[in-house]
């Protein structure tokens, strides 16, 4: 079931109701104060955004006259939307003085994200190259910093940058991979949701990237606020941030952006990956092919039997959690179904290129990658 | 555009949609009632509402059972007075029962209130039935107010319509 509301100004609840798996019914809805059922209606009215939001044919907007009703209540009472057939309330709000905005819970996550890494803002590298929003959140730490030195409350951030540097590391300091200048290949993964794993897992595969002469292409969708110390913690990571983007359009856009002429998509969990790259981006890998995971092949070899005979399957014996290797030139050839992996697979072997699947021992938190991999 | 039609004595009991229920709020124009409950005297139906086209109107309503207390009924709407000294006068016959008169001014949203008895149901069909009349004496063409295209002769944009129960205190 899906369906907003809003309260209007002058009392008026209006919003639609709409059942997916029965697009053309009309669902009663039930509007309630404090609990108690105010009014029901039929949502069977005509809204044109419904129409272009693909919401069934548009005929399933609502709106219900409360204005006497409220005022009976007084301030403070809880307006409450929901579905009669289900019971699913799908909105709700408080009334009146004691009123609350919108999307609270959203908007406070938001903003002590921001604090979060305003709090930290002095590794920020003083802002320079960043994303206007983080050279705001710095500026932000810094006016705070600054007027707690003023006060003499000893206030500032709750922890020092050497602080958090040492709590990131853990084991000793960070080694961040070294500035490539042409690099023989791009390895492209999300900052994701495991920041401090992340940046311990970077400084790890420091190493093995300086080897293979990659370089390292981070893109961040703003899962968690620590993922922007990445450029201060490594200058010579190249960091994409797109707040709010999709993981698909930034994997595409770190794509263009790469430089090697060989590109490896790494999902990310958290876990090391710098012994797993070593050997995907080694002799098992022709950079001529496309590598994706065995899952994937299999839904390719699924999508088009004939092409099992240049399918091959290679079992890896660490995990790097490869997504996808494959040419840049093709990579930009084929940018019309970026980045997906299948229909690129298609494509390559539809060319009458070969396609390997790449298996890797199971971990034991596989659900976690599935979920940081959309 | 003036219609009428005769009614099957089993589309009402067959057909869901026509049924009110107490406290549920149905809407005239294409989404829901559209043309099911109009009888005669009614322009096409639009997308969220449909107006009156002439002096009379009329709809039928009909719930599974028959009140036995007082209802509210409501309707919301807007009323065509396009100009200053012009109005709408409404009477509302609920079965014969002349149950209310408004005089409106303007066009802003309206919302008709109106007592309805037990005593004007009519126990037919299996349920409650009764047959709505709206007699808009000054209803108007708006070709002869505005110079627009448009001869219809409406006086008042149906938009929707709920029987609820009596506010807490009221007999």
């Amino acid at each position: 079931m899906w369906g907003e509301s809003v309260l209007d100004a002058d009392g008026s609840v209006h919003g639609w109701c709409w059942c997916p798996d029965r697009p053309r019914d009309r669902q009663v809805v039930e509007v309630m104060i404090n609990d108690r059922i105010a009014s029901s209606v039929l949502a069977t009215r005509f809204r044109e955004d419904l129409t272009a939001r693909g919401v069934g044919d548009g005929y399933h907007g609502f709106v219900v006259p409360l204005t006497k009703s409220l005022a009976q209540a007084g301030p403070g009472c809880v307006l409450s939307v929901r579905q009669q057939a289900s019971g699913e309330i799908f909105w709700r709000s408080t009334v009146g003085e004691f009123g609350l905005p919108s999307r609270l819970a959203q908007r406070t996550a938001r903003a002590a994200e921001a604090c979060e890494i305003a709090a930290r803002s002095d590794l920020l590298n003083g802002g320079r190259g960043l994303p206007l929003g983080l050279q705001f959140a710095a500026a932000l730490g810094s006016v705070g910093r600054g007027l707690a030195r003023a006060s003499r409350r000893g206030g500032g951030p709750a922890k020092s940058a050497a602080q958090v540097r040492a709590e990131l590391a853990c084991d000793g300091a960070l080694r961040g991979p070294v500035c490539i200048a042409k690099p023989e290949i791009s390895v492209i993964f999300d900052a994701g949701g495991h920041a401090p794993a992340t940046i311990r897992a970077i400084s790890a595969a420091a190493a093995v990237l300086q080897k293979l002469h990659a370089e390292l292409i981070v893109f961040d969708s703003g899962q968690n606020a620590l993922n922007a110390l990445l450029p201060s913690l490594f200058p010579d990571v190249r960091y994409i941030a797109g707040y709010g983007k999709l993981s698909a359009v930034l994997r595409g856009e770190a794509g263009m952006a790469a430089r090697g002429p060989a590109l490896i998509f790494l999902n990310n969990d958290g876990a090391d990956f710098g012994q797993g790259l070593l050997e995907l981006a080694g002799p098992a890998w022709n950079r001529h092919d496309i590598v994706i995971s065995a899952l994937m092949a299999e839904k390719v070899m699924r999508l088009d039997p004939r092409v099992a005979g240049n399918v091959d399957f290679h079992l890896a014996t660490r995990r790097s959690g490869a997504r996808l290797g494959i040419a840049r030139r093709d990579f930009l050839n084929w940018a019309d179904v970026l980045p997906r992996e299948t229909a690129l697979a298609m494509r390559a072997l539809g060319a009458g290129g070969k396609v390997t699947g790449w298996r890797e021992p199971a971990a034991a938190d596989d659900e976690k990658v599935s979920a940081c991999s959309p | 555009m003036h219609s009428s039609k005769s009614l099957a004595a089993d589309s009402f009991i067959d057909n869901e949609i026509w049924t009110f229920r107490i406290g549920l709020t149905r809407a005239f124009g294409l989404g829901d009632l559209s043309t099911q409950a109009l009888l005669s005297g009614w322009a096409v139906p639009e997308e969220n509402h449909v107006w009156n086209d002439g002096i009379d109107a009329s709809f039928v309503v009909w719930m599974k059972t028959l009140p036995s207390r007082k209802l509210l009924m409501k309707i919301e709407g807007v009323p065509y007075a396009p100009q200053d000294g012009t109005h709408q006068d409404i009477t509302l016959y609920f079965n014969g029962y002349r149950v209310a008169f408004w005089r409106l001014y303007g066009m802003d949203k309206t919302f008709l209130e109106v007592e309805i008895e037990p005593e004007y149901w009519l126990a037919r069909l299996g349920g409650a039935y009764a047959k709505c009349v709206w007699h808009l004496p000054t209803s108007l063409r708006p070709s002869d107010v505005t110079g627009a295209d448009d001869k219809r002769q409406i006086g008042f944009c149906f938009q929707a319509l709920t029987f609820a129960e009596m506010p807490d205190g009221a007999f």
